[in-house]
């Protein structure tokens, strides 16, 4: 007799055990079933339209509505299955807080639950009962809500299976926050005029944005079939390629400004960020186009260098370069060098009488015929409005500054012809060698200019060595 | 009747005294009493509402609701219970009891010390609870119907009136109760028929139960002890019963019941896929009855609670009548029962 009691007993605990399992199983397939359509939700409205399906093979309810918190300690629905919750603000007070620390709340009346007691319009519309379920997605608490219209319709049953729904589902909003995150992380990727790519190194692209397309002008396709090699400049290829190789098994970011070939041959000169992830074995490249600026500081540079006029030396890097030629002969005995200063005879009156247009013309017109009286070595340069002057550099005797003084005097003789006039021009020439040993560079102008004045008291079209003579002459 | 702990047996002249003390400070927990009086069911109603205002969760539904009152109409308590909080929230206790059923029981709460009461803990707890509420008896073939009940407070030739209606058995089968009873007991109470008095021990291993409902396709059962037999021949039970109840002739044996109370504790950890060292506690409603059958050898239920439930303290207290719920979720007062209420880390 004991026996079958002990027998009746044990076939009891087996069947409640298998009972047991039977609901765990019945349940947990329902939620992964209904999860499921929640991951492959694409959207907010089909993702609530999942969970709500869920919820139904899990609990026994008719609304059920999503609150998501606000700044200032308030709550809104963000989705709901009644339109009468939609538009209501709820304050997060003693039940929410609960819920939201990860304990589900079940209410058998609502009209004594704090949050609810500020809601009478909802209440008296028929909720009696509801079961609230904190969930957690990322930094945004919310909670769940779902109610019935008779008075004790939750228990500590649907407590329980809240308990075990909860993390399922915020995992599901979770994972759906990722998408809208990667998904708006796209639209910005494609949006951006930052060229954006990610590249293997072999330099063909896994991912490129469409300011690719935009600044290079290539097609989609072609960036697809090509390698970044391909548009990166022949002169600066050496070098990217060299940054790729110092980024491999680095974590380090490296920044560059290289140029990159447009479809219609032109470059545009793009400031690169490239970084590389190991672990991945590609290379992430973020790009501008500073063209513009390139230009300008090339402009710049140019314009610090260059008579803005003539396209010759300025009178600053004519210095500069007198400067180098005094500082090498005290080094370098042998090495010679010679200054022609120049100015155009009775350029004030064809300015005058011709207009500034011709005048500028002129001097544009004299400064090519100066570059073809002298070696590529040789340094010309405009100093002044009509001034000009010749920087020669030899390594033996300088005996050719009065040669290249008679080839200026030649080659400018010729008339020009400037908006239908027919102008003639000369030019005195003061010479200075530095035979006499200077120190510095403003004493041989200055003597340089002295012998130009004696020339220009010659008559036009002279040229005058500096001697110490003129000094005294002065 | 005394107590039991995880030390052991505690009673002394039939005196015991154990408290179990919980610390949970980020639970919540309420009592509430009342005097049950002659309204049962609002008593009841007025005691969770009670409970749940000091636990400062007015219209929250509690994980548990532990139940003490005074015996005589534990289901009417269970219905006021489920009135305010719905029949979903296992309610969980003993009714009150004494050494000798002379009525000498006592309740207290909130520092009132009652003679007739229902006091009803909410349980909020921020851990898991589990429980199990199973009888340690099987079926006989030996069945009736119940066929005439009491509708009116009866006066047993003996024993305590009969509070409430359906705990006096007039009929089974169109028979007298205590005569068809003594007639399938094969003259169990043979002596009482005809001078009345407490038949609790003769009836305490052969009750009788209805089937309360199915795990699978096998039925569980809720009893009910006879206690008495009335002037009229019938049987005063512990626990009510209603007309066209089928009840069958339960069989237990002390064995069983010995070994019953840690099987018991076992289950309900089964049932949450629970360690012995996942609880901190337990409470143990083991059934006054049974302690009077198994007498010296409730050390050995205590041994088999420590078995089960090793190094876990555990309070055990000995009841007229005991409350759970059964795995379909049904609350019930039912007699000769063991509940196990554990309380997760």
């Amino acid at each position: 007799m004991t026996i079958s009691e002990q027998l009746f007993e044990t076939l009891l605990d087996l069947e409640r055990s298998r009972q047991r399992e039977r609901e765990l199983r019945i349940e947990s397939e329902a939620l992964l079933e209904g999860l499921r359509s929640i991951t492959d939700s694409q959207d907010t409205e089909a993702l609530f339209k999942a969970l709500v399906r869920v919820l139904h093979s899990v609990f026994d309810f008719e609304d059920a509505f999503v609150l998501q918190a606000q700044t200032g300690g308030k709550m809104v629905p963000n989705a709901s299955t009644s339109k009468r919750i939609q538009g209501s603000t709820w304050s997060i007070l003693a039940v929410f807080r609960r819920v939201m620390a990860g304990c589900p709340v079940a209410t058998f009346d609502v009209t004594h639950l704090p949050e609810w007691a500020e809601q009478p319009a909802i209440s008296r519309k028929g909720v009696k009962s509801a079961l609230h379920i904190g969930l957690n997605i990322g930094q945004q608490a919310a909670i769940l809500v779902i109610t019935h219209s008779s008075s004790r319709h939750f228990g500590a049953t649907q407590v329980k299976q809240a308990k075990r729904f909860a993390p399922l589902v915020s995992q599901a909003l979770l994972t759906l926050d990722f998408q809208q995150a990667v998904t708006e992380r796209d639209r910005f990727f494609q949006l951006s005029m930052i060229l954006m790519g990610i590249i293997g190194f072999d330099g063909y692209f896994k991912q490129f944005n469409t300011a690719w397309a935009v600044i290079l002008g290539y097609s989609d396709d072609e960036i697809k079939n090509s390698s970044i090699f391909d548009f990166v400049h022949p002169d600066d290829c050496e070098q990217f390629i060299a940054t790729l190789e110092l980024l491999k098994g680095t974590s380090e970011q490296r920044d560059i400004e290289q140029q990159f070939r447009c479809r219609d041959g032109s470059y545009r000169w793009l400031s690169c960020s490239i970084a590389n992830y190991p672990d991945e074995r590609l290379c992430y490249i973020a790009a501008r186009d500073v063209t513009d600026r390139i230009m300008i500081e090339q402009q710049l540079a140019h314009d610090a260098c260059y008579d803005f006029l003539t396209g010759l030396f300025n009178r600053a890097t004519f210095m500069e370069r007198l400067n180098d030629a005094l500082n090498y002969t005290v080094r370098q005995p042998n090495h010679q060098f010679s200054i022609l200063y120049m100015d155009l005879d009775r350029f004030k009156i064809i300015n005058d009488t011709l207009g500034h247009n011709t005048g500028d013309e002129l001097l544009k017109e004299v400064s090519l015929r100066l570059l073809k009286a002298v070696r590529e070595v040789d340094v010309v340069a405009r100093i002044g409005g009509d001034e000009f002057v010749i920087l020669l550099t030899y390594d033996e005797e300088p005996t050719g500054a009065e040669y290249v003084a008679q080839r200026v005097h030649k080659l400018l003789f010729p008339s020009f012809f400037l908006y239908g006039n027919e102008v003639k021009v000369s030019i005195s020439i003061g010479i200075t060698l530095n035979i006499t040993g200077y120190t510095d560079a403003l004493s041989v102008l200055r003597d340089a200019d002295l012998a130009m004045y004696a020339a220009k008291a010659k008559g036009k079209s002279q040229s005058v060595v500096f001697s110490h003579r003129l000094n005294a002459d002065k | 009747m005394g107590v039991m702990t995880q030390a052991g047996v505690h009673s002394e002249d039939g005196r015991g005294l154990a408290m179990l003390g919980i610390y949970d400070p980020q639970g919540s927990y309420g009592v509430g009493a009342a005097e049950i009086g002659a309204a049962p069911c609002a008593a009841a109603e007025f005691a969770i509402h009670s409970a749940l205002e000091m636990a400062e969760r007015p219209s929250e539904v509690p994980a548990m609701v532990w139940i003490m009152a005074a015996p005589g109409c534990e289901e009417l308590l269970i219905s006021g219970i489920e009135d305010v909080l719905g029949n979903d929230v296992p309610i969980i206790g003993g009714s009150s009891a004494d050494n000798d059923l002379s009525g000498q029981w006592k309740q207290f709460a909130n520092d009132e010390i009652y003679s007739n009461a229902v006091v009803v803990t909410v349980l909020f707890p921020s851990t898991e609870v589990m429980f199990a509420f199973h009888s340690g008896y099987k079926p006989t073939d030996v069945k009736g119907s119940v066929t005439k009940i009491a509708e009116f407070e009866a006066k047993d030739k003996k024993v305590d009136d009969a509070k409430t209606e359906g705990r006096i058995l007039l009929e089974i089968d169109g028979q007298p109760a205590a005569n068809f009873y003594n007639y399938l007991g094969k003259d169990l109470i043979s002596d009482e028929l005809t001078h009345g008095g407490n038949i609790m021990a003769q009836t305490t291993l052969r009750p009788l139960g209805r089937v309360a409902g199915h795990i699978g396709m096998i039925p569980y059962y809720q009893l009910s002890h006879p206690k008495g037999v009335t002037e009229s021949g019938g049987l005063s039970l512990f626990s009510s019963v209603a007309v066209g109840d089928e009840l069958s002739l339960m069989h237990g044996s002390i064995d069983n019941l010995v070994s019953r109370a840690g099987r018991v504790a076992t289950s309900a950890l089964e049932m949450y896929a629970a360690k012995p060292q996942d609880i901190a506690g337990a409470l143990i409603v083991y059934c006054a009855g049974c302690r009077l059958a198994v007498q010296d050898r409730l050390d050995e239920v205590v041994e088999g609670l420590c078995v089960a439930l090793p190094e876990v303290p555990f309070l055990g207290i000995h009841t007229f009548g005991e409350q759970g719920c059964f795995l379909g979720g049904e609350n019930r007062h039912g007699n000769l029962m063991i509940s196990v209420l554990l309380f997760g880390k």
